[in-house]
C-alpha cells in the first residue's frame, strides 16, 4: 500500500490530524499520479515535552539592528508546493482518483489480456506502455508459435 | 473508561501510522533543534529532570560555539525556515545574551522559541525578545499558588508565572502555551484549575506527569498512581471534547485506548528522528531529557551533521528495547519501547504509561 493510500485511509478513519505529521513526502514518489497530497499548511509536528508549540507562520520576525534580513524567510518547500490542510473531502477526492486509475487500468487489462506486474494498483496507462505490452504479447506469441512448429 | 483496550478502528489507524512513521525515521529530517544554553536556574524545583541549580557546575555554552555549529554543520544541510530552534535550560532567561542569540538565529532564517518558568520575564524583556524574533514560548504553570509555589520552592513563583502569561498574551500572534506538571495534589482540583486557566484567557495548555528522573525520582509525593493517571487521561479527553481550551498531553508514552484522544497525534518518540539537541557541554543527543549515556557525539569533537546523519542508531532502530517487560508486550509495535527519556542508564524502562492504564 503506498503512502497516499495510508494517509487517505487514516483520514477516513478520523485520524487526519494524527496523519499530518508524517506526510511531508507523500507526493514525491507520485510522479505519474494525477493528484498530489499536500498537507503542510499547518505544521502538526508533535508537541515535545520540553518543547514549545510550533509558531504560526504568519507572525513577523523583526530584527531590530542593521544586520541582513533572514536568509530565507518563509522559504517555500523544496519542491515548490504550496501547503494545504488535508481534509476528509480531499481524501475522498484522492480515493476517487485512485479508483478511476484502477478502473482504467483494469479496462486495458481486460481488453489486452495482459497480467499486471505485482504491486501496481494505481499506475497510469500510457500509450508507450500499451505499445510495450503489445510488443511483449507479439513476441510471446511468436515464441510460442515457433515452439509449436518445432 | 477506555483504558488499555484498543478498538479495531484505532488499531488499524495505528498500524497505518506506524508504517508512515517508518518513513519518517528513514528520512530523519532535522525539524527541531534544542540548544541547552545553560543549566543555571533561578528556581530549584522539586520535580526538575535536570537537577538544575543556581550555581550549575557546567558553565553556559558560549553563543559563538552554537552559532559556529549552526553555520558550519546545520544551515548548509537544511531549510532553516523548516527548523525550529528551542532555547532550553536551566532557565533560559538567566542568560543576558538571549536577545543576541535570538537575533542571530533569526538572521539565519530559523524560527526560535523558549521554555521559561516566568520568574525573570518582564514586559520589557518579553518585548525585546520578540524584537529579536521570538516566535513561540511556553510557560510552566503547575497549579494554584500553594501547589505551584510548593513544587517550585519559591513563594513568588506563582505570581511571576501568572504575570508572564499575561505579558505573553498581550503580544498578538505570539504562539504560546502553558505547561502543567500534574501532581497528586492537583488531581482533586484539576477541573477548577482548568476553569481558572480559561478565565485567565489562556487558550493553549499542555499537561505532563512526572517520570522518575532527576530530583523527581526521589520524591514519591509527586508521582501519580495508576488510578490518578487514568483519571487524568479521562479529564484530558473530556476537556478536549468540550473544546473550551486546546489541551494536549505531552509526547511521552503510548496510551493505548487514549491514543489520538488526549493529544493531537498518535504516540511517537521523535528524539533522534527529527529532534536533536546540543547540550550545554557540547554533547549531541536527541531530546534534552534523554539521559547522558545516550549521547551520540560532541560538537567540540565531532561534526554535528555527520553525527546526525550517521549515528543515532539506538534512537532510530528501537529493536533493542524489546526486552524485559517490553519483550512480550503486545503493543510494542506501536510503542517501540516508549520514549527514549524513559530508559535508564542500562537501557531498562523506568516507567510504562501503558501499564498505568490498568
Amino acid at each position: 500500500m503506498n503512502v497516499r493510500w495510508k494517509i487517505a485511509l487514516l483520514t477516513l478513519l478520523g485520524f487526519s490530524t494524527a496523519a499530518c505529521c508524517s506526510t511531508k513526502k507523500a507526493s514525491k514518489k507520485q510522479d505519474k499520479a494525477e493528484t498530489n497530497i499536500e498537507v503542510e499548511g499547518v505544521d502538526n509536528r508533535i508537541m515535545l515535552m520540553y518543547g514549545v508549540p510550533m509558531p504560526d507562520g504568519s507572525f513577523p520576525t523583526p530584527v531590530d539592528d542593521n544586520s541582513p534580513q533572514p536568509l530565507r524567510p518563509g522559504a517555500p518547500f523544496p519542491d515548490g508546493r504550496r501547503a494545504v490542510v488535508m481534509t476528509e473531502e480531499r481524501a475522498l477526492e484522492i480515493l476517487e482518483s485512485v479508483k478511476a486509475e484502477d478502473a482504467a487500468a483494469e479496462l486495458i487489462r481486460e481488453v489486452d489480456g495482459v497480467p499486471f506486474p505485482d504491486g501496481r494498483v494505481a499506475i497510469v496507462m500510457t500509450e508507450e506502455r500499451a505499445a510495450e505490452i503489445m510488443k511483449a504479447i507479439e513476441e510471446e506469441e511468436k515464441a510460442r508459435a515457433e515452439k509449436e512448429q518445432q | 473508561m477506555k483504558g488499555k483496550r484498543l478498538g479495531l478502528r484505532k488499531r488499524i489507524g495505528l498500524k497505518l501510522f506506524n508504517e508512515l512513521y517508518d518513513g519518517v525515521v528513514e528520512r530523519h529530517e532535522l525539524r527541531t533543534l534544542f540548544w541547552e544554553c545553560t543549566l543555571r536556574c533561578n528556581l530549584r524545583c522539586r520535580h526538575c529532570g535536570s537537577d538544575c541549580r543556581t550555581d550549575a557546575a557546567e558553565s553556559d555554552m558560549p553563543l559563538e560555539d552554537f552559532l559556529h555549529v549552526l553555520d558550519r554543520e546545520v544551515t548548509p544541510h537544511v531549510d532553516p525556515s523548516r527548523v525550529l530552534i528551542i532555547f532550553s535550560g536551566g532557565e533560559v532567561l538567566v542568560r543576558h545574551d538571549l536577545e543576541e542569540a535570538g537575533r542571530e538565529v533569526t538572521r539565519r532564517g530559523y524560527m526560535w522559541g523558549m521554555v521559561t518558568n516566568g520568574m525573570g520575564l518582564t514586559r520589557e524583556r518579553l518585548r525585546s525578545l520578540v524584537a529579536a524574533g521570538l516566535r513561540s514560548v511556553s510557560v510552566s504553570f503547575d497549579g494554584f499558588s500553594d501547589i505551584h509555589n510548593h513544587i517550585r520552592q519559591s513563594p513568588l513563583s506563582f505570581e511571576r508565572a501568572r504575570a508572564a502569561v499575561g505579558y505573553i498574551r498581550e503580544i498578538e500572534d505570539l504562539t504560546y502555551d502553558v505547561i502543567t506538571c500534574v501532581t497528586p495534589s492537583l488531581m482533586p482540583r484539576l477541573e477548577e484549575w482548568r476553569d481558572y486557566l480559561i478565565a485567565e484567557g489562556i487558550t493553549h495548555w499542555r499537561i505532563f506527569s512526572i517520570f522518575p528522573a532527576g530530583r523527581a525520582k526521589k520524591d514519591e509525593s509527586l508521582h501519580l498512581n495508576a488510578e490518578q493517571f487514568r483519571t487524568l487521561m479521562e479529564f484530558i479527553r473530556r476537556t478536549r471534547r468540550e473544546g473550551r481550551i486546546k489541551l494536549n498531553y505531552a509526547c511521552e508514552g503510548f496510551l493505548g485506548g487514549y491514543e489520538a484522544e488526549v493529544r493531537d497525534h498518535f504516540y511517537m518518540c521523535n528524539a533522534g528522528v527529527s529532534v536533536a539537541s546540543i547540550r550545554v557541554n557540547g554533547d549531541i543527543s536527541g531530546c534534552t531529557s534523554v539521559r547522558g549515556n545516550y549521547t551520540q557525539g560532541n560538537i567540540y569533537r565531532d561534526s554535528f551533521w555527520d553525527v546526525w546523519q550517521n549515528r543515532f542508531e539506538p534512537f532510530r532502530n528501537r529493536e533493542w528495547t524489546r526486552e524485559g517487560e517490553c519483550k512480550d508486550c503486545r503493543v510494542w509495535e506501536f510503542c517501540r519501547g516508549g520514549g527514549m527519556h524513559l530508559r535508564d542508564d542500562e537501557g531498562q524502562l523506568m516507567y510504562c504509561h501503558y501499564n498505568m492504564l490498568k
